[in-house]
């Protein structure tokens, strides 16, 4: 991995950057982060908002009125929050600016806007997803992905980390695929769904509350329809175990 | 005001469709400068649609649709004429009746045709929109879902092997991929699909979807894999999990 | 005599009348799908096709249903079963650059200028569901009543989708533009 320089180059100041925030006015779309972790949760309001998690970081005095910028050319143009954030058409792309040193952000996202995580790096953190009700892609390599009270549809992908997640009382389809961390998915026990959980060398655990019709168990996986069938709700696992709860 | 409804009331107001008071709110939107670019782009794409001109047909359209009448035609008339021939009345009378119970069953089976044809035509506009949706490059889950629902078919015919096979090999979304190699799996007694699946081992990139494979092969038990599966324990890039899959596949295909 | 009324005399053997409506509704038909098809040529067969059919499967007309929402069905039927037979996926493979180029024709005395071929490059990069909803309400002005009735949908629906097909169009369009 090329180690990344970071130059500081002279530009010039648009007013005052105060408490670190960064806000993007789009309630649609595709909001893709190609960052090491992110903390993201759905509001109400119409407009995409990046803030850090950092604390108020102090302020370098010799760095009043300049911008930070990577090898790659990429500027941060959010008001020092350490992300490049560019809007194209229906797409926001948002970068790091330091690949192996994401900064601690919170984001905000209207629930029209399609979100997806996208990390291939090493140095990565938690993605976490609280209160949404927006569709979430998540294709990771490192990094765990917790989500919090969202109903889906969920497309999430992991080689290493783990994945949790609770849904909130709808739930729409359901794809999580990883290979060495462990699935865990909470659901409320009415949900109706159209079961599918594989593991190849690993477990795969069920409340014995719920109530599921089982149709196919061949050797890596089980099949079903819980109460009745419904949603699509794939849990895929090689190497670690699947566990799925009721709320 | 949501960017949709904002359009949409543009384009309604472009056309002359608002009221008094719909029209007043509209008046008051086109003073922020973003709404007033979006309006004239709108009634720039709008006019040039309306203006486009209509196109004609060359002289030879008439020419032929005259032909296609007289053959027609032609094609109706011939069997009464030939009825006219026959000798005693009794004949002619029972003949007329035959040809009438002909003329019935044939309209029942042009019927039958054409509810078909309403059928076919329904059909297709189901698949289209499959096709359609299988390439949306907004969300992961409706592209998810038409690879899924070609499950429901009884075969599969070329357009879409072809649509399964790219998404297979080339969707950003892994989970998309996962499941259009589900569904490809689901027809693998087809000879076209069972070459598509091998054929996209070497091909596939996605460490993901190379162990999904992978197993497949080892279901299928196709051993023609044999040299992949070592090409991807050779190759350097190959990340351990895949390796693992590949080593475990060899064992049990040898 | 209406359209109804015409093809109910087809209907019933008097196949003559079919020149009629030939003439009330060949370059109607024709202007449709060569915008859906793209190839002048191919629409004219196509056409052609669609008053064969229309002659053949009489029978298939129900007396008193609408003529026009009928025969821009049978429009529709056969442009996709040429497609099913040809197997080729549609204006997808058309060359981009020759897009725009199709519609000027030294016969018909019809020049292009930019606009409408920014306009028609801009039409093949929607949607063939969008394309045609275009098509049919914007380039052969019918209502939303008319297309409704004959996709046998809503005309709430119809509008929310030709308002989508227009900011699309709108989008690409402009995009186009810059390069």
């Amino acid at each position: 991995m090329k180690k990344l320089v970071v130059i500081m180059l002279v530009l010039i100041a648009t007013g005052a950057a105060h408490a670190q925030e960064f806000k993007v006015a789009k309630n649609t779309g595709r909001l893709e982060l190609h960052v090491g972790r992110a903390r993201i949760e759905g509001h109400s309001g119409n407009e995409i908002i990046f803030t850090s998690r950092d604390g108020d970081k102090e302020r370098d005095p010799r760095a009043e009125g300049l911008a930070t910028i990577n090898s790659l050319g990429l500027k941060d143009n959010t008001n020092g929050l350490g992300l490049n954030v560019t809007v194209k058409g229906d797409v926001i792309s948002v970068y790091n600016l330091k690949k192996n040193n994401s900064p601690d952000i919170r984001i905000l996202v209207p629930k029209g806007v399609i979100v997806s995580f996208e990390h291939e790096g090493v140095h990565g953190g938690t993605a976490e997803f609280r209160n949404m009700e927006n569709e979430i892609e998540v294709s990771a390599q490192y990094n765990s992905v917790e989500l919090e009270n969202v109903t889906g549809p969920l497309t999430i992908r992991t080689i290493y980390g783990h994945v949790e997640a609770t849904l909130g009382s709808t739930v729409k389809d359901i794809s999580i695929v990883s290979v060495y961390g462990y699935v865990d998915l909470t659901v409320p026990a009415a949900t109706k769904a159209d079961l599918r959980m594989e593991t190849s060398y690993g477990e795969i655990l069920v409340d014995p509350d719920f109530k599921i019709e089982f149709s196919s168990t061949s050797d890596d996986r089980v099949s079903g329809k819980m109460n009745g069938g419904g949603v699509a709700m794939d849990l895929t696992c090689n190497y670690g175990k699947v566990y799925l709860r009721k709320k | 005001m949501e960017r949709e409804k904002l359009e949409g009331l543009l384009i309604d107001f472009i056309d002359g469709r608002l009221n008094e008071s719909e029209r007043k709110e509209v008046k008051g939107l086109l003073n922020d400068p973003e709404v007033r670019v979006l309006y004239e782009q709108l009634k720039q794409v709008t006019s040039a649609m309306d203006r486009s001109s209509e196109l004609n047909p060359s002289n030879r359209m008439f020419s032929d649709f005259q032909q296609m009448l007289k053959e027609e035609t032609a094609k109706e008339n011939a069997p009464q004429q030939k009825q006219v021939f026959f000798t005693p009345t009794v004949y002619r009378a029972a003949a007329a009746v035959a040809l009438v119970m002909v003329g019935i069953s044939i309209g029942y089976f042009v019927n039958k045709f054409n509810a078909q044809q309403e059928t076919i035509a329904r059909m297709e506009q189901e698949r289209q929109e499959m096709l359609t949706n299988m390439s949306d490059p907004i969300s992961a889950s409706s592209r998810m879902k038409a690879v899924n629902n070609t499950t429901t078919m009884s075969t599969l015919d070329d357009v879409f092997v072809s649509a399964l096979v790219k998404t297979m090999n080339e969707d950003k979304n892994t989970n998309v991929r996962l499941a259009a190699l589900e569904a490809l799996s689901k027809f693998q007694q087809e000879p076209k699909v069972k070459q598509e699946l091998i054929a996209a081992l070497a091909k596939q990139s996605d460490p993901i979807v190379q162990i999904a494979l992978i197993q497949l092969m080892v279901k299928m038990k196709e051993k023609g894999v044999l040299n992949d599966l070592n090409r991807i324990i050779e190759d350097s890039n190959t990340i351990k999990p895949v390796k693992d899959e590949a080593y475990s596949g060899i064992l049990k295909l040898s | 005599m209406t359209d109804e009324q015409i093809m109910e005399a087809v209907r019933n053997g008097d196949l003559q009348q079919a020149s009629l409506l030939f003439d009330r509704y060949n370059k109607r038909l024709f202007n449709f799908l060569a915008r859906m098809t793209m190839d002048r040529e191919l629409a004219e067969d196509l056409t052609q096709n669609v008053f064969l059919r229309m002659i053949r499967y009489r029978n298939s007309y129900k007396p008193g249903h609408k003529f026009q929402s009928w025969i821009y069905q049978v429009a529709r039927n056969v442009f996709s079963d040429h497609y099913q037979v040809n197997k080729k996926k549609k204006a997808d493979h058309m060359d981009i650059e020759k897009v725009g180029e199709w519609v000027a024709d030294e016969n018909d005395g019809h020049t292009i200028d930019e606009q409408e071929k920014l306009l028609h490059r801009s039409m093949q990069l929607l949607s063939e569901e969008q394309r045609e909803l275009l098509i049919l309400t914007r380039f052969q002005h019918m209502k939303y009543e008319e297309v409704a009735e004959m996709m046998e949908t809503t005309v709430a629906n119809i509008k929310v989708k030709v308002h989508r097909a227009i900011s699309k169009l709108r989008e690409h369009y402009f995009q186009l533009e810059k390069i």
